[in-house]
């Protein structure tokens, strides 16, 4: 009979076969005659063996053998067993050392927080050698690194100094609907002075004593970090930020009125609660990630053929593979990367008995009317037309969107007229994004990953 | 107040269990030596115990602590020492028949005329329940040539009890 597998019967009578390889042979077994008999033979002789190799030990050697338990007894308090209530020591020691070296000006709290955080990190090392006695590596691994990502969440969740002022927009009951009010929020970022470091955000609220139709919506204008350790400097951008708002014509002509609720005074920027929890959700989200995949880099070294090289081999060649794509492939032979660029020109003029806007605010106009990300301004010097350049990688995209600016009702509202003057220029450019060092930098740093990655395999291997 | 029994000492169920087949499968590694073979025995349960954490449960325990066992007798082996043999032929059990007695020192005599190295194959795979690559770890060889003596060893040794039971 063809494929007897004789090995595998061996392995059976040991229940040592499983899966594929188990049912296979039954599955053989149950129709093969001679593999039937070979297995009562290897059965039979199994057992004979096991009999015949057999010998029971003689009173003297059970008495004989030391019980580790009693080897164990007599060492409770050998230092191996005191290493998880060390680590919390060494820790603080570390945290300490650490803070004093880095000679901060606040002092006591720096070593505080210093000690602190070392105590905290050294309990959670010997906390995890405990476990590690307890629990599978397999479990303790991913929860550490998540709780690791969890204790970091303070580090960049911090109520942070910063100055802040309220202004209050309310809008009139037959105003048109064309500035609504997300249109007047780009409009109000857009008219911020340069190096305001702010952030930005709005409440709209409509109430029973306000007029049918009409709604009140609430901005908050946040400036922290552009002047950190001069927040009278700060105050002041914030406050010419109001201003322009104030003398801007283009939300009077729609028919909002601003009122300024706080003027702009210091105060602590503290992140929202859903902002805590969320970052604390992303941060065990991604500690967990991290642990899952050092075990699956641990599971991968055990597994992949060709022993420690192949692991090097392997996770070189995967972190090779981002570097074969199109665009870097292009970056390769050329150095270079494309850029796709969407010029056109826009006359504004006013409509009769209206104001005329001035070049400044014809930009600004410009810039409400489009969302594009990459745009530049690149003469406004003619009194009426303003020449835009959009960029990106699609040029449809910009026509399309520079397109839609001439088509823009808004315009009339504020009693102004936007003509496209000639037609919308294309031009592919090709800027050079680094230097040739930055360049295979950048082109080999997954490679590198990647290598780190395979001798991470490779030295954790277990044979 | 009820009595209650202390726990099983898991250490000495553990000897008590495995205690006679290790020594076995030694004396016979060692050529009959027993007083090595109970050295080594010892040595065996005593690491099995302390390095129980590292026992993953996927390998019988039979095969686990046959292998530490072959280990440690190859440990043994490279250091250099005057080598005593010393051959016993065990008693067989009181209750045994005489057939039983016959069959056991036929095929005592069988497997002392194979060359130590298969012996020692079929041990481990087909008596302590090794698999190929195990035996092949423990033993330092390829895993084809275990495979093939295990089957040599395993002919000659069936061959035998096939006779035994045609002249039943």
């Amino acid at each position: 009979m063809r494929d007897c597998p004789e090995e595998k019967l061996v392995l059976l009578v040991n229940s040592r076969l499983s899966g594929l390889a188990k049912w296979q042979t039954e599955r053989h077994l149950k129709a093969c005659p001679r593999c039937q008999r070979s297995m009562t033979e290897i059965t039979t002789l199994s057992q004979s063996l096991l009999a015949l190799t057999t010998d029971a030990p003689r009173l003297a050697l059970a008495q004989r053998i030391v019980h580790p338990q009693s080897q164990q007894s007599q060492s409770v308090a050998s230092p191996r067993k005191l290493y998880p209530l060390l680590a919390p020591l060494l820790g603080m020691a570390l945290g300490l050392l650490l803070t004093l070296s880095l000679k901060t000006d606040s002092g006591a709290q720096a070593i505080t927080v210093g000690a602190t955080t070392g105590l905290v990190l050294g309990s959670l090392v010997g906390l995890f050698l405990w476990l590690l006695k307890r629990v599978r590596f397999t479990v303790i691994l991913p929860l550490l690194t998540s709780v690791l990502g969890l204790l970091s969440v303070p580090l960049w969740i911090q109520p942070r100094p910063s100055t802040t002022a309220t202004i209050e927009l309310a809008h009139p009951q037959n105003a048109s609907a064309l500035l609504d009010h997300d249109t007047v929020g780009t409009l109000i970022q857009f008219l911020e002075p340069p190096q305001t470091g702010r952030t930005f955000s709005s409440s709209r609220y409509t109430s029973w004593s306000l007029p049918p139709g009409q709604e009140i919506t609430h901005f908050t204008l946040t400036g922290y970090g552009a002047y950190k350790d001069d927040p009278t400097q700060q105050i002041q951008r914030l406050q010419e930020w109001i201003t322009t708002l104030q003398e801007t014509p283009l939300l009077a002509k729609a028919g909002w009125e601003l009122r300024v609720i706080e003027p702009p005074h210091e105060a602590v920027l503290k992140p929202s609660r859903n902002q805590v929890l969320y970052d604390c959700c992303m941060a065990f989200l991604v500690g967990l990630i991290f642990g899952l995949a050092i075990l699956l880099l641990l599971w991968l070294g055990n597994v992949l053929p060709g022993g420690r090289v192949g692991c090097i081999v392997a996770g070189t060649l995967v972190g090779f593979l981002p570097s074969l794509s199109p665009q870097l492939r292009f970056s390769a032979r050329s150095g270079f990367r494309p850029t796709v660029s969407a010029t056109a020109s826009f006359r504004i003029t006013a409509l009769p008995n209206q104001p005329t806007l001035n070049s400044t605010q014809r930009v600004h106009l410009l810039f409400c009317l489009t969302q594009q990300g990459a745009r530049r301004i690149q003469d406004y010097t003619d009194k009426e037309t303003v020449t835009l350049t959009l960029e990106s990688s699609d040029v449809a995209q910009l026509r399309q969107e520079l397109e839609k600016i001439s088509k823009s009702k808004l315009m009339q509202v504020l009693g102004q007229r936007i003509e496209q003057v000639g037609t919308i220029q294309t031009k592919t450019t090709t800027t050079r994004p680094w230097n040739v060092t930055t360049f295979w930098a950048n082109q080999l740093q997954s490679t590198f990953w990647g290598l780190l990655a395979g001798l991470f395999m490779a030295f954790t291997r277990r044979r | 107040m009820r009595k209650t029994s202390p726990a099983p000492d898991p250490f000495a169920c553990l000897f008590e269990r495995f205690g006679g087949e290790i020594l076995g499968l030694l004396i016979r590694l060692t050529h009959g030596d027993r007083a090595e073979a109970e050295d080594l025995t010892q040595e065996t349960f005593v690491a099995a115990f302390q390095g129980q954490r590292g026992y993953s449960g996927r390998v019988p325990l039979r095969a686990w602590l046959a292998g530490i066992a072959v280990r440690r007798l190859r440990d043994r082996q490279r250091r250099p020492r005057p080598k005593q043999v010393v051959l016993i032929t065990e008693p067989p059990a009181p209750e045994a028949t005489e057939r039983d007695v016959t069959q056991r020192v036929i095929l005592e005599q069988a497997l002392a005329q194979l060359p130590d190295s298969q012996q020692a194959a079929i041990l481990l795979v087909l008596v302590r329940g090794l698999t190929y690559k195990e035996a092949a770890s423990v033993l330092g060889e390829p895993e084809g040539t275990i495979k093939w003596r295990v089957s040599e060893a395993s002919k000659k040794l069936r061959a035998l009890l096939s006779e035994m039971e045609n002249e039943k």
